[in-house]
């Protein structure tokens, strides 16, 4: 399994690598000028936070139409857009509309309609449900090069390390911190491979990990979490607009949650899962640090 | 029973259908024809086609397994056919996603068949009684539809794509999609077809069809196979729609009574035509945001199968 995942992960490397040879090299080919993709498709948050920072407004954005869902920090650098409906069920015919000149999509999700999507326009296919922090950065690099941008998205990334270590230095702690999303479904903790555990572990953070589980995204029973037992939980609610996901109220009134080492220190922050959880690139990363400065992780001196 | 009627109305109200498949989609017709007719041809078109061909396959299917097993109730999904294939199915694009989708298709009606075979042996010999089968059908897809689950909870990043098929929805499926489904009912439909005599004699009951000559066995044994087939190759392609091979045979029934050769191309078309009013509804009431096909369809048929239940006396 743990070897299959990983042969995948590599092949889906290789595939996009060789397409990202293909976008470009098809530019290098053309006499004259290179032309940079104009009208960029994104079906994922996370290559929109890569092509935004590249300097670049999608003309299409899968949003779940919920542009609500889109960080403040990205959303400002927006021009207009169109919905292109559900990540996971992202509208074709609006695509083909756009006449996009080029389609970021992700390699799993959107694997079974990626001949459609190439149909359209040159698809670029990368990981982005379940990738890690470290390999969106260096997707976002890719992503630089085939808007023709590497220049700037290679300085995006130098200054994003720079304040993500000056960030660092500014939180210290030896405690475990742990981040859930909470949804009608329950609730899900970010294991080890996930975004925001990449993010926590950059920052110079520990993080609790779900026993038995190399999976981004495990859910849990209260038992489980009491097994971990973080001192920080950090919970991104997708149910906050419908009154909050009751999952969380009914675990307080177990008699197990008083004895969680974050329920004795009162450690249990809401956060945005939009910055935690879906942005996964430069400004979720840089929004993470924040929500976490203004805590008392933050060095008092 | 209205047979000449229905056969002048309902060609004619398929094609207004795929007319308006064409016309109706998450955009509207002005903006389709500024930016390119690619949008029609590209993925209109091959999703009305497809729509028509799962439809008729998962109508006739449902038509040969009631004829099967002279049960009003019987139906693809009913039976485990469709639980089967979509287990294997989910296993398929889970376990080796980066196998060509062409293998989706013998994948999918070796699970359906596997779990009539289980079926069968689980019902047991001798008479194929009614609310036995029906209850045996019912624990057998749940038990597969729990393996289905229990797959997609341990691998949940994969799970997107099944997820679309297993509510059963055209989405992103195109031309790719039509070859592959084509030469298989090319195949399929006429045998079915073939067969309408030997089934018209198989509802006299067992001793009459063999005092008549037909092999009942042999005859049973075919039509359980193509039926098998022809919803394993829609369900494969299209995901697991359902109730369509329930509700079609007998809309069909209604419209041109029992006869095989009138039954059986007339169920087709229903077929057809239900599968594309859900999926053309599933592409424009939530534009840009898709429906799953699969719940409109259920949205007629169960309340359809509870009325059906309601009325018959067989138990």
């Amino acid at each position: 399994m743990q070897g299959g995942l990983k042969q995948g992960l590599q092949v889906s490397r290789v595939v996009a690598g060789l397409l990202l040879l293909w976008v470009v090299g098809a530019n290098i080919g053309v006499a004259g000028p290179v032309t940079p993709p104009q009208r960029v498709v994104v079906l994922e948050y996370s290559f929109l936070d890569a092509v935004v920072a590249a300097g670049v407004s999608p003309v299409g954005i899968a949003d779940d139409k919920k542009p609500g869902r889109i960080l403040p920090a990205i959303r400002r650098q927006l021009g207009d857009y169109q919905s292109v409906g559900l990540r996971g069920q992202p509208d074709l015919e609006t695509i083909a509309s756009l006449k996009p000149d080029l389609i970021i999509a992700d390699t799993r999700r959107h694997q079974g309609i990626y001949t459609a999507l190439q149909d359209i326009a040159p698809t670029l296919l990368l990981l982005s449900y379940g990738a890690e922090y470290q390999a969106l950065l260096d997707d976002a690099r890719v992503i630089g090069k085939a808007l023709g941008r590497a220049a700037q998205m290679d300085a995006q990334l130098v200054a994003h390390q720079q304040r993500m270590s000056q960030f660092a230095t500014r939180l210290r702690s030896d405690e475990q911190l742990l981040f859930a999303v909470v949804s009608a479904r329950g609730m899900a903790v970010h294991g080890r491979p996930a975004f925001a555990s990449g993010v926590l572990h950059r920052l110079g953070l520990n993080i609790a990990l779900p026993a038995g589980s190399q999976q981004p995204y495990v859910r849990v029973s209260l038992e489980q979490l009491a097994a971990m037992n973080p001192d920080w939980l950090f919970v991104g609610d997708y149910n906050a607009a419908q009154g909050g996901a009751d999952i969380l109220r009914r675990w307080q009134q177990h008699p197990l949650w008083p004895f969680l080492k974050l329920s004795r220190k009162q450690q249990l922050l809401n956060v945005d899962p939009n910055s935690w959880s879906l942005a996964r690139g430069i400004y979720g990363a840089e929004q993470i640090a924040q929500d976490l400065l203004a805590t008392s992780l933050a060095r008092s001196n | 029973m209205y047979p000449r009627l229905t056969f002048w109305l309902l060609p004619a109200l398929l094609l207004v259908a795929a007319l308006s498949g064409l016309l109706l989609g998450s955009l509207d017709w002005r903006t389709v024809q500024a930016s390119s007719a690619d949008i029609v041809t590209d993925l209109r078109l091959s999703r009305v086609l497809l729509a028509i061909l799962a439809g008729a396959g998962l109508g006739l299917s449902g038509a040969l397994t009631q004829a099967v097993v002279r049960n009003p109730l019987a139906s693809p999904d009913l039976i485990g056919v469709t639980a089967g294939a979509g287990l294997a199915a989910t296993t398929l694009m889970l376990l080796w996603p980066d196998l060509a989708f062409g293998w989706l298709i013998p994948a999918a009606i070796i699970g359906a068949l596997l779990a009539v075979l289980v079926m069968l042996a689980l019902v047991g010999r001798g008479t194929l009684n009614p609310s036995r089968l029906v209850l045996v059908g019912i624990a057998l897809s749940s038990w597969l539809a729990a393996l289905t689950d229990w797959l997609l909870v341990s691998h949940p990043q994969k799970v997107n794509m099944a997820l679309v098929w297993l509510t059963g929805s055209l989405w992103g499926r195109g031309w790719d999609h039509v070859w592959i489904l084509l030469p298989w009912l090319l195949v399929l439909v006429p045998l079915a077809l073939m067969l309408s005599l030997r089934l018209d004699l198989l509802a006299l009951g067992d001793e009459a069809a063999e005092g008549l000559g037909a092999n009942v066995r042999r005859s049973r044994l075919l039509a359980l196979l193509l039926a098998v087939a022809m919803a394993a190759v829609s369900v494969a392609v299209c995901g697991a729609i359902s109730f369509v091979g329930l509700v079609a045979p007998h809309l069909a029934r209604l419209l041109v009574g029992g006869a095989h050769h009138r039954l059986l191309p007339v169920t087709a078309m229903v077929g057809a035509l239900l599968v594309l009013v859900s999926d053309i509804a599933a592409r424009t009431l939530l534009a840009p945001i898709e429906l799953p096909a699969g719940v409109l369809t259920a949205l007629i048929g169960a309340p359809y199968f509870l009325f059906l239940l309601t009325r018959y006396r067989g138990w």
